[in-house]
């Protein structure tokens, strides 16, 4: 497909025009200077030169905490129905998520194949189906970024609708979707055809990139280790004592899709079930009624995460559980550190 | 959707966070990076936050008890009737027969609304609240040692330490942004010394662990001051300059050999010795305490001993060197800044300070009482003289020490009346119900341990018919003829910056552009301040206080063999009302458990996760054993979070002289396995 | 797209006490509640298969089909140990419940025509055990020798007694049941499950065995019939996790790289040895 060029003066103008048809939702900057995704009211709120956000935007499509239905009714408490009964909330927008950065598109990626895996997961996907993703490659990698060695990054190659690479004064726009290619038609006042300067201009900036990463592991070397057991016990002990159960390297992973489903009382005929989202560190996580527990000890359950992200979901799906963000290493308050765990492993 | 940055009200640590509302529901949370605090991290506690928030089981109209049931009203017939009440109750036996908890879940602002409702509209000084129960030892202690009862240094300032030596706090747990600056600064090098009957997680990084039986704290304190004078490391130049009455001191510590502490402590001579040499050597020392240091009979004793060792070994008043007494709740700190204390306005300005109490009587325009009031133990514990008692956001029905006795004194009570978001245990004994506001759902600050002021936002209205509780205070105020005309919390926070001195910069424009300020701030210019004490102490100079030895008053006997102390869980803050409604955290720890010894319970027959029946002098309560080797011999370890297993039922109610904390801490328990 | 969490409606159409904490609950579709099914009024299933079981306002939890598709009810036998089960013991003829599934993968029933079927149960574990049981002998002459096992800790706690009285008194059907402790009118066999084993002769190359009961259990019984001389693909076990949805996405009940609720719950030996200690 022929590529673009979109100038950066051109920007803002263009989300403003995108803002009467989709939500969007970008990268804006917080009350405290946080860069977070959250939806904007105007074109100006979007920030674009950011380090990556300190949440992937998973939370528009797999919410924290959703409700999935509920009940209202005498039925509930005795008798047999007489019409009341279930009642879904899910509603959605044509959305676009503008500026994700390939790591967390990635993720995206991935919880497409797992939430399609044998049942669909409905509530993912409706709101999934509706949301147009213009990803933002990057130029520079942040202290903790290994996306390089994750292969889902610093650009993507494929499955995006638009990727923009930062080419100074202007962006370099690639469609990887006929979603993405009906869109650029639509407004194509923006846009001009990149030039065969531009094309190359581009390759070496994502040559550039690519050039700038310090962390780099070996993805498939450290799964066939772990995968033939020659990682010693010690390692995963030494992660428990340092792991303090916040479950935040769950909730921060682009991938993680683990969730609780709780029910709440509303009222005395009412209530609903909602979902939450869960974490395998959690000793509830795999506690079960009566109160046995195949991973009672935190070693289990740290080692099970490294195992689930890097030897089992690759050999589920063939993609990595890992992105490559690095944001686990930032929330963890006891420094584990993916990369380091890694190399640790490869010694 | 959006973002609201606000401030976390579980612990102390004080973290920034966004809460994300949909609506007018918030359905999660995101930790702030740029916060100083929580640097892109949160416990567990704040990543589950908004699921107590709006939860079914919150208060939503006022209640009001009629023929032994509680019965929805409205806020006018609420406020009637307490204003009638406390009234009558007022005129009949006088205004000290009313008596007040305030809330350190509450904002700044709350609690000096309280305060002045308290003092100029009850017209007593018996307003109180839980910093007595966890650090008033704290605030009695540090006064006299230096003059102000607050941690000296920041919490960032720990990851630059040399020597960190924690005593009687699980910081990992309690104050888990503090924990991960202890695991930083050994990463970096420095020397952790953990002081613990239990095997917490620290004990992991640690260089030594010295673990000695509970309640003989003053004993190894003072054996470490008896061991760094005798090998030379007193800083005798800074001991001359900078404090006062050190011969004293010096005498008192003759008798406190390694040999004579390791008999009452069971800390081995050797290890204490080590320990001493360590932390007296450092360059940068921190001293980290909690819980484990305050809450006992010798509380302030305790307290004191410390400042003494940070005296002698001049480990205070200088960048990364301190001694930081760990806040426990978000604003038990802004609390007692507040003067949510029966002996200080705001700003530890007495009561008995004739020339504070005018400038207080100026600005409030009435006339002030002068004798200090009573403690939250004492209000209960002369529940015949207290007729009638304002609860706002306290739940000492399962809080309090001995609570048999607490829930009826309260019942014995003419008139009570609870402010909550739950109907807590509390609640369920009161008049009249009032439904608060949570963070959420008001504007106002917090102020962190490291007396970090910083601003909570209001992200979604209160639920059903709730009111920020300043509103409730105000309102109640104007019913009882004294109106508080406030329009936000801001103007109340320029009323309190104006009488408070170390408040005096304090302005929420201030606190919009930064992550807070850190008090003393003096005025609109001042940038707050990171440690305390530099070049002299806020009393002038350092006070050693010479401290003997004194048991605990409750020790083993042959029918109670075993010492129980009580503490929290990770998952689980205080009495439950919050985390046992939020799935996530109650699902990791369902229910109570009594954490023993391995030889203890092979001894008594007892295994692993089987229940069993503790009995002290004043309860009983059946429990889960959790059996390992986590705790020394004869020692247990119960955790007070749960209702259904109340540690509170046993433990004992005697006071620390000085402070009036009770001893959490220690009391004698039996173990009987039940037959099965 | 279908819904994949909004529950059928149901009712309880019979509840029978087994045990002091096991009761059997029959179970019915409700019809015409102006509902999207995605359940048809007749459920049909495989046995080993489980539904979502909801009672609104405690939650949601998965129990495995107890009887056969041969026989006309659906039921399931719960021992009362959580939130979820506690709900449904309380519950009573004509209350309303909510209904998944048929979720999971179920027994092979395809592979083991014409062969001796060995059952290995312990406690509440007959549960699905029962509905293969039931469907083989509904299906008799397609198999060979039927040899059930059956341990609980005492007598009381023995499951299904009627029905284990039925296959007692059958020439077809070899069982033997054992309990941990005895009481004083007991006869049988004393013992775990596992010493069963030494009073029945199986011919390995003949036979397929199914195992399922407590966690703590399920080793042992492997490790016995491996002894026999049971080849791994053989021998079959139901695994218990903690499970949520029974669709594999949220992902309580994973062991390794399988997930219980998608790949399971029945698994052969061959497919979980490599998962080490986790099973």
């Amino acid at each position: 497909m022929r590529d673009w060029i979109l100038y950066k003066e051109h920007t803002f103008p263009l989300i403003r025009r995108l803002n009467k048809h989709f939500e969007i939702i970008a990268p804006v900057e917080g009350k405290g200077g946080d860069i977070v995704f959250d939806p904007i009211t105007s074109e100006h709120d979007v920030v674009l030169d950011f380090t990556n956000t300190i949440m992937p935007p998973k939370r528009f499509f797999f919410p924290q905490f959703e409700t999935l239905f509920s009940w209202k009714g005498k039925e509930f408490t005795l008798a047999p129905p007489r019409g009341a009964g279930l009642t879904v909330p899910l509603k959605t927008k044509r959305r676009i998520i503008f500026g994700i950065r390939p790591c967390d598109f990635s993720g995206i990626l991935f919880l497409d194949g797992y939430y399609a895996l044998a049942y669909e997961d409905n509530y993912y996907f409706t709101r999934r189906n509706n949301t147009l993703f213009i990803l933002l490659g990057c130029n520079e990698p942040q202290e903790h970024c290994f996306c390089l060695s994750a292969g889902t990054g610093p650009f993507l190659k494929r499955g995006f609708d638009i990727q923009l690479t930062d080419l100074k004064d202007r962006y370099y726009v690639q469609i990887g979707s006929r979603k993405g290619k009906e869109l650029i038609e639509r407004y194509d006042y923006f846009f001009r055809p990149a030039s065969r300067e531009e094309k190359e201009e581009n390759i070496q900036t994502v040559r550039e990139a690519e050039r700038k990463f310090k962390e780099e592991v070996d993805f498939d070397l450290v799964a066939k280790k772990m995968e033939n057991e020659e990682v010693p016990e010690s390692l995963w002990q030494e992660l428990a004592v340092r792991c303090q159960n916040c479950g935040g390297c769950s909730y921060v992973c682009p991938t993680c899709f683990c969730f609780n489903l709780i029910d709440r009382v509303t009222g005395k005929e009412e209530g609903k079930r909602m979902r939450t989202w869960d974490s395998c560190t959690f000793s509830g996580y795999t506690r079960m009624a009566g109160g046995y527990n195949p991973r009672e000890e935190k070693k289990d359950r740290v080692k099970r995460r490294f195992y689930h992200k890097l030897v089992y979901e690759p050999q589920q799906f063939g993609m990595h559980g890992c992105v490559g963000c690095g944001r686990c290493v930032t929330t963890c308050l006891g420094n584990i550190n993916m990369p380091r765990v890694m190399h640790e492993i490869m010694k | 959707m959006k973002k609201i940055l606000t401030t976390c009200t579980y612990c102390g640590c004080g973290c920034g966070l966004y809460l994300q509302v949909e609506g007018n529901e918030v359905i999660g949370v995101t930790p702030s990076r740029e916060h100083p605090i929580s640097r892109g991290s949160l416990c567990v506690k704040g990543w589950n936050i908004h699921e107590f928030i709006q939860h079914p089981d919150r208060l939503r109209t006022p209640l009001i008890k009629k023929k032994g049931g509680f019965e929805e009203v409205s806020w006018d017939e609420a406020f009637n009737l307490i204003a009638e009440k406390f009234k009558r109750i007022k005129k009949r036996f006088g205004p000290d027969s009313l008596g007040v908890l305030a809330s350190a879940k509450c904002t700044n602002e709350e609690n000096y609304l309280l305060s002045k409702f308290t003092r100029a509209v009850l017209g007593t000084n018996n307003i109180d609240h839980c910093a007595r129960l966890c650090h008033s030892s704290t605030v009695v202690g540090l006064a006299t040692a230096f003059g102000s009862g607050a941690m000296t240094n920041s919490i960032n300032e720990i990851e630059e330490a040399d020597c960190i030596l924690v005593a009687g706090s699980n910081t990992t747990l309690q104050h888990p942004q503090i924990g991960s600056r202890i695991l930083n600064a050994v990463e970096k090098g420095a020397s952790l010394i953990v002081v613990d009957p239990r095997t917490t997680q620290l004990v992991s990084f640690a260089l030594l662990h010295l673990k000695p039986r509970p309640g003989t704290d003053v004993a190894w304190i003072n054996g470490m001051m008896h061991v760094i004078l005798k090998k030379g490391l007193a800083n005798l130049d800074f001991v001359k300059k900078r404090t006062e009455n050190f011969p004293a001191l010096k005498r008192k510590l003759a008798k406190f050999t390694p040999q004579y502490v390791e008999r009452i402590t069971g800390i081995p001579k050797e290890d204490l010795k080590e320990a001493a040499g360590i932390y007296a050597r450092a360059k940068r020392a921190i001293l980290i305490y909690s819980m484990g240091i305050t809450q006992h009979v010798t509380g302030t004793d305790n307290v004191l001993s410390l400042a003494n060792l940070t005296l002698l070994t001049s480990h205070v008043g200088r960048p990364y060197t301190g001694l930081n007494p760990l806040r426990g709740q978000n604003n038990v700190q802004g609390a007692c800044d507040m003067g949510a204390l029966p002996d200080f306005y705001s700003g530890y300005q007495k009561v008995s300070n004739a020339p504070c109490r005018r400038k207080f009587e100026r600005a409030w325009n009435v006339k002030l009482p002068q004798n200090k009031g009573l403690t939250i133990i004492e209000m209960v514990r002369e529940a015949g003289r207290i007729k009638g008692m304002y609860i706002m956001g306290e739940n000492p029905a399962l809080s309090d020490p001995d609570i048999t006795h607490t829930v009826e004194a309260l019942k014995s009570l003419d008139f009570l009346v609870v402010q909550d978001i739950f109907l807590t245990e509390t609640a369920q004994l009161a008049d009249v119900v009032l439904p608060g506001a949570s963070f959420a759902e008001k504007d106002g600050s917090f102020t962190s341990t490291e007396r970090r002021v910083q601003r909570v936002r209001k992200s979604i209205n209160p639920v059903g018919e709730a009111k920020a509780d300043w509103e409730i205070i105000c309102d109640l105020s104007k019913k009882m003829g004294y109106p508080l005309n406030y329009e936000s919390p801001e103007e109340v926070m320029e009323e309190i910056a104006l009488l408070t001195p170390i408040y005096g910069g304090i302005y929420y424009d201030r606190l919009e552009k930064t992550f807070g300020l850190q008090w003393p701030c003096w005025n609109k210019k001042h940038p707050g301040t990171t440690f305390l004490h530099r070049g002299s102490f806020s009393r002038g100079k350092g006070h050693f206080t010479p401290i003997d030895y004194k048991p605990a008053k409750e020790l083993p006997s042959k029918k109670y063999s075993f010492i129980l102390t009580t503490g929290r869980l990770y998952y689980h803050w205080h009495t439950g009302s919050m985390t046992r409604r939020s799935s996530t955290l109650h699902r990791e720890y369902p229910e109570g458990f009594i954490e023993m010894n391995l030889q203890d319970a092979q001894r008594l027959g007892i295994k692993n996760k089987e229940m069993v029946r503790v009995i002290s002098r004043r309860g009983k309560i059946t429990i889960q054993a959790l059996v390992g080797e986590l705790i020394i011999p004869g020692t247990v370890f119960i955790p007070f979070h749960f209702k259904e297993a109340a540690a509170n039922l046993l433990t004992n109610p005697v006071l620390d002289p000085k402070a009036k904390i009770p001893e959490y801490k220690v009391c004698a328990v039996r173990i009987e396995r039940i037959e099965r | 797209m279908k819904n994949i969490y909004l529950p059928q409606l149901g009712k309880i159409k019979r509840v029978q006490k087994e045990t002091s904490d096991v009761k059997t609950f029959t179970l019915a579709p409700l019809r015409g509640a102006g509902f999207t099914f995605f359940l048809k009024e007749k459920i049909k299933f495989i046995p080993g298969q489980f539904l979502e079981i909801s009672v609104f306002g405690t939650g949601e939890a998965p129990f495995s089909i107890s009887s056969s598709p041969t026989q006309k009810d659906l039921q399931i036998s719960i021992k009362d140990v959580g939130s979820v089960t506690s709900a449904l013991h309380n519950l009573r003829k004509g209350q309303v419940i909510g209904l998944r599934g048929p979720f999971g993968n179920g027994f092979p029933i395809k592979d083991i025509r014409g062969y001796d079927i060995l059952f290995v149960g312990g406690g509440i574990g007959l549960a699905p055990l029962r509905s293969l049981i039931n469907y083989i002998l509904d299906k008799r002459k397609n198999f060979e020798r039927i040899i059930i096992l059956y341990g609980a800790k005492n007598p009381e706690e023995l499951v299904f007694k009627d029905e284990l009285k039925g296959w007692e008194r059958r020439k077809d059907v070899e069982l033997l049941v054992t309990v941990d402790e005895g009481d004083g009118k007991w006869k049988r066999n004393v013992g775990v499950v596992t010493t069963l084993f030494e009073k029945i002769k199986v011919n390995p190359k003949k036979a397929f065995a199914f195992v399922c009961g407590p966690p703590v259990m399920i080793p042992f019984v492997i490790e016995g019939l491996v002894k026999i001389g049971l080849k791994d693909e053989r021998i079959f076990a139901n695994l218990e996790r903690y499970m949520k949805c029974g669709v594999g996405k949220c992902g309580h009940c994973n062991i390794g790289p399988k997930y219980t609720c998608l790949d399971g719950p029945v698994f052969s030996y061959k497919e979980i040895k490599g998962l080490s200690k986790e099973f």
